[in-house]
């Protein structure tokens, strides 16, 4: 996940849930026919 | 194929890729709700919609075939998802992505002006989780606990608000 938002997005503006998300994700990925 | 699009996608899986804070979720857990949805007990129709686990390193490899092997004695019969090891992974195009969500054009207009870079918009915890509300995924008594966080206007409050009470 990119955590480095671009400069369109004003840092005033991001939700409070995204500022809180944690820098480092793990990925998991899935077929489901 | 290196460039697969929807209409065009060789070799390629349809594949769901998620993010997660192992903190506030297990792998184990993302598996028990993977073999819940999907039919594992049935052959793919096709390379394009094949059931799989696609891990990501050995840890994942050796769950994914223990829960496989559980799953199996559980219900007695084979499990025909496949686990193999992930190759690589293209987004699907913009008009895929969170797609639920993209049907409230007011909801989803509000975070594309919050996030107007599509990776961005993607990316975002927020407008992942207003996409599983939309799609009828959380109760009303969850989002009462974050729905002050999401970062949505008050008319953004009630819209959503509105589609978990339906």
């Amino acid at each position: 996940m990119n955590l480095a938002y671009t400069l369109e997005t004003k840092p005033a503006e991001i939700p409070p849930i995204d500022v809180a998300a944690p820098a480092v994700f793990e990925t998991a990925s899935f077929g489901l026919g | 194929m290196n460039a697969p699009t929807y209409r065009k996608m060789g070799d390629h899986t349809e594949t769901v890729q998620l993010d997660y804070d192992p903190q506030r979720i297990t792998y184990a857990q993302l598996l028990d709700i993977f073999w819940k949805s999907h039919m594992p007990t049935r052959r793919s129709w096709s390379r394009q919609y094949m059931s799989a686990v696609f891990y990501h390193n050995e840890e994942q490899r050796q769950q994914a075939l223990a829960s496989k092997a559980t799953l199996e004695q559980n219900i007695g019969h084979a499990v025909k998802t496949n686990v193999v090891p992930v190759r690589s992974f293209t987004m699907a195009e913009d008009y895929h992505q969170k797609y639920i969500l993209k049907k409230h054009r007011a909801l989803s207009n509000q975070m594309a002006r919050i996030y107007p870079n599509p990776q961005d918009f993607v990316d975002s915890p927020a407008v992942t989780r207003l996409n599983g509300y939309a799609g009828g995924h959380a109760t009303a008594d969850q989002l009462s606990r974050e729905i002050d966080i999401l970062g949505l206007s008050a008319e953004g409050k009630n819209r959503v608000a509105d589609l978990v009470k339906r």
